[in-house]
C-alpha cells in the first residue's frame, strides 16, 4: 500500500475540487486547469493551550505544477515543476533547501494527481467516501495502518462550483488540522516562475 | 517515510547515543555570593506557563540534515511536547508530569519507542528547565562565572552572560579507553562533556528575556547539532 502523507492528502483533497466527487450536479466536462487560493491552517492538539495558526498561499496548474507556501509563522515553500521538486525553508534572510518528509509526500501527490484532476477521486482505494450533508463529504481510511495516522477527513464544499471552503483532517479525538480557503481563483493562467522561484 | 525514519534515528541519537570523548569537566574555583548567583543562573530559564513553537533544524556528524517543528507547553516542571512536520503532521506528542512520569499520547513510527520519548524529554528539560541537583557558584580558569549543578549521574554547568544569553554544558562519568578503543588495565572514571547548549540572540518577550536561537550539540563520534529557532512564545495564564 502506498502510504499517503499529510501534505499529500491535503493537496489531494484540495485539488479534488473537480466536479465528480464534490458536487454531483455540476458539469463533469468542466476540467480544472489551475487553482490559486489563500489558506489559514489551525492545528489543534490535546497538549496545546492555544491552536497553532499558520497562513499561506497555494497555486496549482496542470499537469503537475505546484506551489504550496506557508507565509507565517514559519516561511516555507514547496515547489514542483516539470518533475523537479524542492522544499525551501527561510532561515536568516535566505532560503535553504530542506530534504525532509514533505518531499516524500509530494511523490505521493504526483502519483495520484492525474486521477484527482480527472474527477476520479473516489478511485483512491484508501478511503471510504460518504456524504454527511449537502456540502459535506467525509473520507474514512479503510486500512488500519492509515487510520493510525488519520482517523477521518471532512470536506466542506463551497456554494460555488468547484470551490472547497474547508478541510479538516482528524488525527485523533482531540487532534486535528483545519484548513480554510479563501480568495479561490480557478483556471487562470499562472506563470511558470511561480512554480520555480521562491 | 525513509526520511522520517532518518529523522527518528537522528533524534534518538540526540539523547541516547551521543557518548564519546567530550572535554573533561573543568575545575571550578568557588566564589562568594553563591545564592544570588545561582538565582541568576536559574533565571535564564522561562518561569511559569508558556507555549513555545520552534523551527528545529538537525544536523548529524556525517552531514545529514532535516527540519521539523517543535511545540512545547511548560507549566513549572510539567512538560507537554510535540514534534511535527513543517506541514503540521503530528509525529510525536507526549507529556511529562512534574514528577517526571512520561505519557506518550501519539507516536508514529519510527518515534514509537520509549528511548526516543525519554531522550526527547531529557533534551527538552536541559534546554528549558533549571538543572536538578545541588548548586555551586564560582569561576572557571578563564575567569568566567559558572553555576554547577550536581545531580549524581550528571553534572551541569551554566555560564550566564551579561546580555542575558548563556551557555550550558552537561557532563557524565565515562570510562577512559585506550586509543585503540580497548579499556586500559586500570580504567579511569572521569567526567566528560556530553552536550553543549548555546543560547543566542536573547531578547525581551513580555517581562522575560528569551533566546531566539538555542543550539544543542552532542559530543562524540555520534555527534549531532540541534538548532531551535523561536517561532512563537506565548505566556499562558496561570493554572486554575
Amino acid at each position: 500500500m502506498r502510504a499517503p502523507t499529510f501534505l499529500g492528502l491535503l493537496l489531494g483533497l484540495l485539488l479534488g475540487t473537480t466536479p465528480v466527487w464534490g458536487n454531483p450536479t455540476v458539469n463533469p466536462s468542466v476540467r480544472l486547469r489551475s487553482v490559486q487560493a489563500n489558506f489559514t491552517q489551525e492545528k489543534h492538539l490535546k497538549i496545546l493551550a492555544r491552536p497553532l495558526v499558520s497562513q499561506g498561499i497555494f497555486a496549482f496548474q496542470t499537469p503537475q505544477s505546484l506551489r504550496w507556501e506557508y507565509l507565517r509563522p514559519l516561511h516555507s515553500i514547496l515547489l514542483l515543476h516539470e518533475g523537479q521538486m524542492r522544499k525551501l525553508i527561510e532561515r536568516e534572510g535566505g532560503f535553504e533547501q530542506d530534504n525532509g518528509a514533505g518531499i516524500d509526500a509530494m511523490r505521493v501527490v504526483l502519483q495520484d494527481i492525474g486521477s484527482w484532476l480527472d474527477g476520479r477521486f473516489t478511485d483512491n482505494p484508501l478511503f471510504q467516501v460518504t456524504r454527511a450533508g449537502e456540502r459535506t463529504v467525509v473520507l474514512t481510511p479503510k486500512e488500519q495502518g492509515l487510520q493510525a495516522v488519520i482517523s477521518r477527513i471532512e470536506l466542506q464544499l463551497g456554494p460555488e462550483e468547484g470551490v472547497m471552503e474547508q478541510v479538516t483532517i482528524f488525527e485523533g479525538p482531540e487532534s486535528f488540522t483545519q484548513l480554510r480557503f479563501t480568495n479561490t481563483v480557478l483556471n487562470r493562467e499562472i506563470p511558470a516562475e511561480t512554480f520555480t522561484q521562491p | 517515510m525513509k526520511r522520517l525514519l532518518l529523522l527518528g534515528l537522528t533524534l534518538c541519537l540526540l539523547s541516547a547515543c551521543a557518548m564519546g570523548k567530550g572535554e573533561l569537566l573543568p575545575k571550578l574555583v568557588r566564589g562568594p555570593g553563591a545564592s544570588a548567583a545561582l538565582l541568576r543562573c536559574t533565571a535564564v530559564f522561562p518561569q511559569g506557563r508558556w507555549q513555545f513553537v520552534h523551527a528545529i533544524a538537525f544536523r548529524l556528524a556525517d552531514g545529514t540534515s532535516g527540519n521539523a517543528l517543535g511545540v512545547l507547553v511548560l507549566n513549572g516542571r510539567e512538560i507537554k511536547s510535540a514534534l511535527m512536520t513543517v506541514e503540521g503532521l503530528t509525529l510525536f506528542e507526549a507529556r511529562s508530569s512534574e514528577a517526571g512520569e512520561l505519557e506518550v499520547l501519539r507516536a508514529l513510527p519510527p518515534f514509537d519507542n520509549r528511548e526516543f520519548a525519554g531522550g526527547l524529554m531529557r533534551d527538552v528539560r536541559t534546554l528549558f528547565q533549571p538543572p536538578p541537583g545541588l548548586g555551586q557558584y564560582g569561576t572557571l580558569a578563564d575567569g568566567n562565572p559558572v553555576c554547577r549543578y550536581n545531580a549524581g549521574q550528571e553534572l551541569t554547568d551554566i555560564l550566564p552572560r551579561e546580555d542575558g544569553c548563556w551557555q550550558l554544558h552537561t557532563y557524565s562519568e565515562q570510562t577512559s579507553l585506550r586509543t585503540d578503543g580497548c579499556q586500559p588495565a586500570d580504567p579511569r572514571r572521569e567526567q566528560r562533556r556530553t552536550r553543549t547548549v548555546n543560547a543566542r540572540s536573547c531578547g525581551q518577550v513580555g517581562s522575560v528575556i528569551l533566546p531566539h536561537t538555542l543550539e544543542l550539540t552532542g559530543s562524540g563520534p555520534a555527534g549531532y547539532t540541534l538548532n531551535l529557532r523561536l517561532v512563537s512564545a506565548e505566556p499562558l495564564p496561570a493554572s486554575p
